[in-house]
């Protein structure tokens, strides 16, 4: 039985890992931008089903960014979030672009392009909730439901406190399931995030914080070079009709 | 007496267990064809002394002449002479992997290197010898009694063609009707003169198939003689004891 | 722009096949790599000599101490800046899984040598076989046997553990999954679905060891073979 069975599979195994660990790609010179990204956070990034395609916002922005730049190409890697930056400082990828935001503990490890997208929390209870949020202080004394980890999450507990009770989820998704069993009241989102739910689930937007968070892309840190071509694509972008199509099309009008 | 006819000499062997000496001395001699009969009290040595011979064991001092070697000395190659000694064991330790036949002919293949034709011939004709049953060919240990696994142990010996077979209590694990068809083999083999050095307690076999038997005791060879003389007319003290217990504990006679 | 609907079933289920593929696919070359270590080190540590087993103790000891996402965490991103040695992320995720399950799989085979009677060794010592030849035809055609329960299980664990290969970026089933559930934010739907992938991969697993474990036991021995998930 045993013998010749694992000899063979042996073999093949040997093939797939000259297969696998690099095909001697093609000839031609092409410039390639390798890109890393977490597709799990629509609509900024994800995948599509009808495609099997990962799109998004970001992924049609880092597209048009690296056109600009002069790369003939863009190859996208996804792999978990909290794997991107290790991948940008091993140089496994060249730029991540995952709705990362800028903060500055991440500040001394990549560094960032200028801001792309201002993001807020969306404050979001349940449809028949009788809250009201007007103001920060209105928060005080619920049970607010966060995403671990994220930078709501951290803005609640640096300026609520314990004025709060603070439930941490390991997803979004999650999340939104602990409002909707009634587990929290309040939801403190990424206001893009909160949009998706709107239409679907039985919540509504009461309010949004303005927590002055921007979203960069990342090189690693001392590339100079790659990051002044991103930041002037960036600029010309942002300040063409191609941006506000862009906008309208992941985020409506 | 020329040499060659002695297939075994064993002088002076000694053996100890940490501070216990088990061997004490032991010397005694095998003659070609003869069937040799060791008797004495239970954990006194004697499976020590079988294990010391093809150096399962390795004894401390003394010699071991088997054919004419001395095969305690350095450089002496220890697998061949093994599989000239053949061995069988009081819990038959057949391969339980393999059938019965697989059992006899799987020292043919591996160690003496024959084709498994060859292998399988010798192997029917050693399974024929002991009388196995021809449907228990194919069988598992699993699936024999222990009288049919312990002569298919013997067949493993034999197909060898050993120059002499060691016997360690072989129907020690056997009940009595069970012991009785491996003993009816092992007196088979004494006519048929194949060289026997056999450690037991049956009385009975010793009387019938023995040339000579030896009464170990105290880590040596106590007293030794014709089985008529030791076992009717012992001249120690130690042998009468001894085979006074036996008497009272065997049901029958032989 | 994509708003939270619901993905069509004939599409998610082709999705999560595909993730099911690459998690077979992992998990097979990863259980291979950790059978073509393990039986070496579990010999190396059974009958080798003093420095050998200790190697061979050291090598499971601190394979089996340390989780599966720090493995791969070295593998993919330490070893490249120690070692100069990149490997592709498929690759990092099968090395990984693979040496943590050479570690256990050493263990399994090593039971199985130990529980070959000794006995049967003395016996065919006493044949004249060499210490090799012991192992080759007597001590390893059964304790292999007897570690097909153990080894089973072992594959179970390293299917479902699979899913750590995600980290790494590899899309198999768990990735799939999370990629429908966050366009969705239907988790119930889509990771039930993945379970019941999963367990689709491991029940028929039950039943092929328990057919080898009659086809391949020791005839005779009649014993349990026991494959608990």
């Amino acid at each position: 039985m045993d013998g010749k069975i694992i000899g063979g599979l042996l073999v093949l195994m040997l093939a797939a890992a000259v297969a696998s660990s690099g095909c001697i790609s093609g000839g031609s010179k092409e410039k390639v931008l390798v890109v890393g990204t977490s597709a799990d956070f629509p609509p900024f990034e994800y995948k599509d089903p009808q495609t099997g395609n990962i799109t998004g916002f970001d992924i049609e922005l880092i597209k048009m960014v690296a056109k600009k730049a002069g790369y003939d190409k863009v190859e996208i890697k996804d792999m978990d979030f909290d794997s991107l930056i290790p991948a940008l400082q091993t140089g496994k990828v060249d730029v991540v672009i995952a709705g990362m935001t800028i903060t500055e503990k991440r500040k001394q490890v990549v560094d960032f392009s200028i801001p792309y997208w201002k993001a807020d929390q969306a404050v979001v209870v349940r449809k028949d909730s009788s809250i009201t949020v007007s103001s920060l202080d209105d928060l005080k004394g619920k049970v607010i439901g966060v995403e671990k980890g994220t930078t709501g999450a951290i803005y609640i507990k640096d300026n609520l406190g314990d004025q709060v009770t603070l439930k941490e989820y390991n997803s979004y998704v999650a999340a939104l399931q602990a409002l909707l069993n009634g587990q929290v009241d309040v939801l403190v989102i990424d206001s893009p995030v909160a949009n998706m739910f709107t239409n679907k689930y039985d919540v509504k937007v009461v309010y949004t914080i303005n927590t002055n968070e921007h979203y960069g892309i990342a090189v690693k840190k001392g590339n100079k070079e790659l990051l002044d071509k991103i930041n002037k694509a960036l600029q010309d972008i942002m300040n063409s009709p191609d941006w506000n199509k862009l906008v309208e099309k992941y985020f409506g009008s | 007496m020329s040499d060659s006819d002695r297939v075994l000499i064993i002088r002076n062997l000694t053996k100890r267990f940490g501070e216990k000496p088990v061997l004490k001395g032991i010397s005694f001699e095998v003659e070609r064809g003869e069937t040799k009969v060791i008797i004495g009290p239970s954990g006194a040595g004697k499976s020590t002394l079988l294990r010391c011979i093809n150096r399962l064991i390795e004894p401390d001092g003394g010699e071991i002449i088997f054919n004419g070697t001395n095969i305690l000395e350095r450089g002496v190659d220890i697998r061949k002479i093994r599989a000239k000694i053949g061995f069988v064991f009081q819990h038959f330790n057949l391969f339980k992997h393999l059938t019965a036949l697989e059992n006899v002919k799987i020292g043919l293949k591996v160690v003496r290197g024959m084709s498994d034709e060859e292998a399988e011939k010798k192997a029917i004709k050693a399974l024929r010898m002991v009388h196995l049953e021809e449907d228990a060919f194919h069988k598992y240990p699993a699936q024999l009694s222990g009288g049919q696994q312990q002569r298919v142990a013997i067949a493993r010996a034999l197909a060898m063609e050993p120059e002499i077979i060691l016997f360690d209590e072989p129907t020690s694990a056997l009940d009595p009707q069970l012991a009785g068809e491996v003993l009816d083999v092992m007196r088979e083999l004494a006519k048929k003169k194949v060289t026997m050095l056999v450690v037991t307690h049956e009385i009975g076999f010793a009387l019938n198939a023995a040339d000579e038997v030896l009464f170990f005791y105290d880590g040596v060879i106590w007293e030794k003689g014709k089985p008529e003389e030791i076992l009717y007319n012992p001249k120690r003290k130690e042998t009468r004891e001894f085979l006074k217990r036996i008497a009272d504990l065997s049901v029958g006679g032989p | 722009m994509i708003t939270s609907t619901s993905v069509p079933l004939d599409i998610a289920l082709r999705m999560l096949l595909n993730g099911a593929k690459t998690t077979i696919v992992l998990s097979v070359f990863s259980i291979l790599l950790g059978l073509l270590i393990g039986l070496p080190v579990a010999l190396m540590e059974t009958y080798g000599g003093k420095t050998l087993r200790r190697v061979a103790m050291v090598y499971e000891g601190t394979l089996r101490g340390i989780p599966l996402l720090a493995i791969y965490f070295v593998i993919f991103y330490s070893m490249p800046m120690l070692i100069g040695l990149g490997l592709s992320p498929f690759l990092a995720a099968v090395v990984g899984l693979g040496i943590r399950s050479s570690a256990y799989q050493s263990q399994i085979f090593r039971s199985g040598i130990q529980a070959v009677d000794e006995g049967q060794i003395e016996a065919a010592l006493s044949l004249g076989m060499s210490q090799w030849q012991i192992i080759r035809h007597i001590v390893l055609p059964q304790a292999l046997r007897m570690s097909i329960p153990a080894w089973m299980n072992e594959y179970v664990i390293v299917l479902k553990d699979t899913s750590i290969a995600l980290a790494l970026g590899i899309v198999e089933l768990t990735r799939q999954a999370t990629y429908l559930v966050s366009i969705t934010a239907e988790p119930f739907r889509y990771y039930g679905l993945a379970a019941l992938f999963y367990l689709a991969m491991v029940l028929p697993l039950t039943y092929l060891a328990n057919w080898m474990g009659k086809r391949y036991g020791i005839k005779g021995t009649g014993g349990a073979m026991d494959v608990r998930l």
